[in-house]
Order: structure tokens, then C-alpha cells, then sequence
């Protein structure tokens, strides 16, 4: 709410870098803004793998897997759309190849644009509503839905809470430049579609990155419980693609 | 860490790990330096300029114009220090990474691949000849366009480090080159190299002591005479002679000291020097910062002659128009560049059109003096060191040049490639 308040969707940058400098623990709220973003993708991730481990994606019925495989998606969509929107000069980057990623696709590519990332037509405004009600979706539709807000509140997790305001007191992530940069990098968890990205054509990394989706879609999915063993290895599989891909990437922008 | 799992189940833990936290929170805001968001005049914002007040004393490169990180690189969109200096370049015009400075798009993309194959980077004429000179003609095949940036590359140096001819380079020539890093070097050598900046930097003055702003040094477009002769001012002492300086052996009074602590003398200058012509205003762009071919001597570089201004149409041996040439009726004009004043060219006279001249190049009769040396040779003592230009480092082996006497006499004449009558003097 903190820096929605002082983010001006025009003035992009120069708001979030006058929200550092000028307003009253600008700073400690948008590296709160950003850790615990950083943890919740993290965080879900993880859950996503424990819940593979236990076998909970078989337990518990197809809709709660749903759940979590698209609560994953949408902090992924959100998280992205939060590095676009600071607009510092990775951010415009990012934002660009994100725009020209949905102008890939055939027939639904320039209505996907249209509807998410219309940056060089309109500016951030839709980039920025699509941050905004990602999290609501998130917050509201599926947070909310899969976990009760008595176990949010006891103890259990006090240090997860915690650990959300220690990160910004201790570190500083500040706004990226590309000046000096050879390779300018996007966010970690996209090094590996960048990575993929150098070799493959757009519509192929974005045919890779949803074939991923609807495999671990269908990990929960009753009728193909027979062929898990085979669905689950080709994801590990996919998954160690993307970590090369990921080491690429960040060797090229390092050396 | 049973206490610690104890107490992670009392709530009086949690609040008080909660206010500790909240304490710093405030000690740190309490620290912090609020300013004002700075802006370049394109909008786009710079923080750099929040601290440093540094003055920019011209319009090109003004500080609202380009900022600071457009050139010396950093992160201008943060006020923490240490973040901000993160990456950052002293030395914007450095070639090493020229490509990210200057040469980034929207700037001077074009000139930096050609300045990079330009004798003054590459060194290509000086290296081969002294190469050839010590007869160690497999370097040469082994690397036959060796270039000054290939020196520094360990590769390269440890394939050649028993080349003599290499050696005598690195310790007596190679500190006037485009590719030394400016700083490195000790003494007056400090000064030499740093790549663009070796020409294009002119130092200004600070405002005075009582000033605490400091004045960032001055880029121009047409460096002046003294960036040259730093360099040029040895071998054939041109730059020297051009501007009426004699490099006297002895010394005497009233004699100028060089940097280097070289004798001058003054002499009568050339009449170019005499009418306030600089260096660039008759060598064009392309003989200077390279026109992106590779050449194998200064004489395949060069292109202008005398005759492109006198009696010529201001076009030069390779088919360029020099800029600063004007026709006026049936008279010619050169500008020049730095002050715009122009100067009248006089036409040849027609003694030079007479067919017993027609060999005769125009400073075979008309350069009034030459300084000539007589007697040099070189000395080599392997138990001493001397210090290595491009490692800056001493390394073992002196070299030690010696004059038996040095005098400033009408120019030798040569006959070049059987056609053309011309000066010459020891190199």
C-alpha cells in the first residue's frame, strides 16, 4: 500500500527513486516490497516441491493442485510485472521483450500485448493494473482460499514474518542501470528463458515454458496417475534445462 | 538452541525481537541524508549529480545535459555510495571500455572502431620497424599485424618475451600509444595515453582555493598543439620543429626544459605555426583517428599534402575534401578550426612549375631547417632494469641511447622510390 501510494505509473522511475530518497522509510518499503516477494516465489516454489514429494498432489483433490500450480503462475506473472513496472533501464528491457514475447504468438499475440504489456502503445498503465490485481487475484482469490488466516497468524511462522523485515534492513537492492553492462540481465528466476532465448526462437521458449505448466498440471491430474513417473521426470528434466540455461546467462553477464 | 526453541514459542520474544527491529528501522532513517531527486534535462533522472558539484566547463557534455554516468558509468539511480560507484571508470575515454562510454549509441559509435585500427592505437609502424631493425622476422610472421593491444595480452607476451626488438618497443616507445592506460606510468609519462582523453582533455583550472567546486576537466573537439607534441616530439622532433623548438644536446641559458628534462632551444618556427595554424587544422579526421583501415606505416596513413591547400582544391591524395577549405572567387581560404578566423593560401609561384623542379616536393626547398642527428646508437646492458611501458614494471635489461652531437642544418635530401625529391632525418 506504501509504495502503491507514492508510485505514479507516468513518472515511473522518478517516483520509485523519490519513494528511496525523500519519503520517510521509502527505502526499508520497497525492499520490504521486494523480499517478501523474492520469499513468497521462493516460498511456493518450495511448496510446490514438498507437495510433489509427499505425494500431496495426489492426496488432496485435482482443484487444490490447480490452486497452487496457478498461485505459483501468478506470482511468477507478478513478481515479473513488479520489475517491469520500477522502469529502471533493466526494467524497460525486460518490459520490451516482454511486449515482443507476446507479439510471437500467432492469432492471440497482439490482444495478449494489448492486454498486458501495450508498453511501447501506452506506456505502463495496463502493466501496472495487471501488477496490482495479480495481487489482489493472489491475495484475495487464492491466498486466502488455501491458507486460513489463524495459521498465518500463530506462531509457527512468526519467522517467516520476520524474516521478511530483516532482509530490508539488511541488504539494499537497488535500481538496476545497464550502463557498464555488456549482457544486462532480467530477474533470476527468467536468466533461463533469456538463456533459451539466445538459441531458441520466442514462440519455442514460450511453447517450452507452457508445455512446463501443463505438465505439472497434469502431475495432479487423477486419469494420468499411471504415467506420474514419467510426467515428473520430464519436469526434472525441463527444470535442470532451465538451471543451464540459467548458469548461462549469468556466466555471460559475469565474465 | 533449546533456550532458542524455547523462547521462539513465547509471544514476549516475538515482540521484543519486533522492537528491536523497529528500533533500527529508525536509527537508520534517522542516519539517512533525504535530498531531492535530480533530473538531466532529457527527464531522465541522476542522481550522481545530487553530490557532485564538480563544474563542466563546456556545452556538449554538460552535466544537466549527459549527467555523470553517461560517461564514467556507475548506477545513477541510487544515493548509496558504495552502490553508486559500483563499476565506475575514472577515465571515460580508456579503450578498454570505450565501446560503453563514448562509443555507446547515440554518442560517437562510429569513431571507436576507427581509432581502435589507427596507428596511433595500434602502433603497427613503430612496433614493425624496430621489429625489422633487430631482424627478428618471425614475430612478424607469427603475428604480422602486431598491434600495441596485443602486448598487453599474456599469450602474445610470453611468445615474444625473448624478442629484443619487442623489448626495446616496450621501454623506449611504449608509452605513446592509445591503449596505455593514462595514470600508470610514473613521472611526466602519467600525462601520455588514456585514449581518447590523450587528445581530446584539456585540464582547466580550479576555481581558486577558497572554492570547494571542483572543475572537471575540459573535452574538445580539436585538441590543441600541446596534446600532440606530448607525444610527437621525439624521432624526427616534428613537433618540436613545427612550433620553433631546437632539442639542443647541451643546454645554455635561456634555454627551455622539456618535461623530460630535454634542452630546448627557440629557433624561428614554421610559417603554418607563425599564422596560428594547430595541428589539426591541415591533418584531417581520418589521417588522425584512422579512417577504419589497418596500415602498415605512417606513410600509408598520411594523406594531405601541400598541394591540397596550395594550388589545390582543398581534396587530399585519398579523394577527401578537407572541411575547413573555402573558395572564394579565384581565391582559396583554410579556417581555422578552433577560432574560425580564416587565412588566405597563397598559390605556388611559378618557379615551383618550372619542369627542372617538377621532382622537387615543396619542403625540399622551402622547410628552412631540420634537426639531425649524428652518431646514435643504442646500448644494451641485460643485468639492469628499465622500466616496461606496458607492464609498468621494471623488467631486466636497460636500454641506453647515446647522440655523439646533434645539429640543426638545412634538411637532408633523398630520392624517394626513384621519382620524388624529398627531406629525410634519422627516425
Amino acid at each position: 500500500m506504501v509504495v502503491s501510494y507514492h508510485y505514479f505509473y507516468t513518472e515511473p522511475l522518478y517516483s520509485v527513486i523519490r519513494l528511496e530518497s525523500s519519503v520517510p522509510f521509502g527505502r526499508f518499503f520497497r525492499s520490504l516490497h521486494y523480499f517478501s516477494s523474492q520469499l513468497a516465489l521462493i516460498s511456493t516454489f518450495f511448496h510446490l516441491i514438498d507437495s510433489l514429494y509427499k505425494g500431496w498432489h495426489h492426496k488432496k483433490n485435482f482443484v487444490a493442485w490447480l490452486f497452487l500450480v496457478l498461485s505459483f503462475i501468478v506470482l511468477i506473472f507478478i513478481t515479473f510485472t513488479g520489475y517491469v513496472i520500477r522502469f529502471d533501464e533493466v526494467g524497460k528491457l525486460a518490459g520490451t521483450i516482454a511486449e515482443n514475447l507476446c507479439l510471437s504468438i500467432p492469432y492471440v499475440g497482439g490482444v495478449l500485448r494489448d492486454l498486458l504489456f501495450p508498453i511501447s502503445k501506452g506506456g505502463l498503465y495496463r502493466v501496472y493494473l495487471a501488477h496490482i490485481y495479480g495481487s489482489f487475484l493472489l491475495a484475495i482469490g487464492l491466498f486466502v482460499w488455501h491458507a486460513s488466516i489463524k495459521r498465518v497468524l500463530s506462531l509457527k511462522y512468526a519467522p517467516y514474518l520476520y524474516l521478511n523485515l530483516i532482509l530490508p534492513l539488511i541488504f539494499y537492492v537497488p535500481l538496476e542501470s545497464e550502463k557498464g553492462k555488456t549482457i544486462v540481465t532480467g530477474p533470476w528466476f527468467f536468466w533461463g528463458a533469456q538463456g533459451l532465448l539466445k538459441f531458441l526462437p520466442p514462440l519455442g521458449v514460450l511453447f517450452l515454458l507452457f508445455l512446463a505448466v501443463v505438465w505439472l498440471i497434469l502431475l495432479g491430474f487423477k486419469p494420468a496417475r499411471k504415467f506420474s513417473s514419467w510426467v515428473g521426470g520430464i519436469l526434472i528434466l525441463w527444470l535442470l534445462v532451465y538451471v543451464i540455461f540459467s548458469l548461462i546467462i549469468y556466466r555471460d553477464a559475469h565474465t | 538452541m533449546p533456550t532458542l526453541k524455547r523462547l521462539a514459542k513465547t509471544k514476549s520474544f516475538w515482540i521484543l525481537l519486533g522492537l528491536v527491529i523497529l528500533l533500527c528501522l529508525f536509527y537508520s532513517e534517522a542516519k539517512k541524508d533525504r535530498r531531492e531527486v535530480a533530473k538531466l534535462t532529457s527527464g531522465e533522472v541522476e542522481l550522481c549529480i545530487t553530490c557532485h558539484q564538480e563544474v563542466v566547463p563546456e556545452k556538449v557534455h554538460d552535466k544537466k545535459v549527459v549527467g555523470c554516468s553517461s560517461c564514467h558509468l556507475g548506477n545513477p539511480y541510487t544515493l548509496d555510495l558504495k552502490e553508486a560507484h559500483k563499476n565506475i571508470v575514472k577515465n571515460p575515454g580508456d579503450l578498454r571500455y570505450v565501446n560503453l562510454t563514448c562509443g555507446q549509441p547515440g554518442c560517437h559509435p562510429t569513431e571507436i572502431s576507427k581509432v581502435k585500427n589507427s596507428l596511433m592505437a595500434t602502433n603497427h609502424g613503430m612496433i614493425k620497424r624496430v621489429v625489422e631493425v633487430f631482424e627478428e622476422k618471425e614475430v612478424l610472421s607469427l603475428y604480422p599485424k602486431l598491434s600495441v593491444s596485443q602486448l598487453y595480452q599474456s599469450e602474445v607476451y610470453h611468445k615474444t618475451r625473448n624478442s629484443l626488438g619487442l623489448d626495446y618497443y616496450r621501454k623506449l616507445c611504449g608509452s605513446c600509444h592509445l591503449w596505455l592506460e593514462k595514470g600508470k606510468l610514473p613521472y611526466f609519462l602519467k600525462e601520455k595515453g588514456g585514449g581518447c582523453t590523450a587528445c581530446h582533455l584539456v585540464k582547466e583550472e580550479d576555481e581558486g582555493l577558497n572554492s570547494s567546486r571542483k572543475t572537471h576537466p575540459k573535452l574538445v573537439r580539436y585538441p590543441p598543439m600541446e596534446n600532440c607534441v606530448r607525444c610527437h616530439n621525439r624521432s624526427g622532433r616534428i613537433g618540436f620543429t613545427y612550433q620553433g623548438l631546437y632539442e639542443n644536446e647541451q643546454g645554455g641559458v635561456g634555454d627551455e626544459v622539456w618535461v623530460d628534462g630535454r634542452w630546448l632551444d627557440r629557433v624561428s618556427p614554421d610559417i603554418h605555426f607563425q599564422k596560428g595554424l594547430n595541428c589539426v587544422d591541415c591533418h584531417t579526421k581520418e589521417e588522425v583517428m584512422g579512417d577504419g583501415n589497418f596500415y602498415y606505416s605512417l606513410h600509408e596513413a598520411l594523406e594531405i599534402e601541400c598541394q591540397t591547400c596550395h594550388g589545390g582544391d582543398g581534396t587530399t591524395k585519398k579523394g577527401r575534401k578537407l572541411k575547413n577549405f573555402q573558395k572564394k572567387g579565384t581565391k582559396a581560404y583554410l579556417e581555422i578550426k578552433g577560432s574560425k578566423k580564416l587565412l588566405l593560401i597563397k598559390k605556388p609561384v611559378r618557379v615551383c612549375s618550372l619542369s627542372y623542379h617538377k621532382r622537387l616536393t615543396c619542403v625540399s626547398c622551402h622547410a628552412k631547417h631540420m634537426p639531425d642527428c649524428y652518431g646514435c646508437h643504442i646500448k644494451y646492458d641485460p643485468r639492469e632494469t628499465h622500466l616496461d611501458k606496458i607492464l609498468a614494471k621494471e623488467t631486466k635489461g636497460l636500454w641506453i641511447e647515446h647522440e655523439s652531437y646533434r645539429r640543426l642544418a638545412l634538411p637532408t635530401l633523398a630520392v624517394e622510390d626513384n621519382q620524388r625529391v624529398v627531406t629525410v632525418t634519422p627516425g
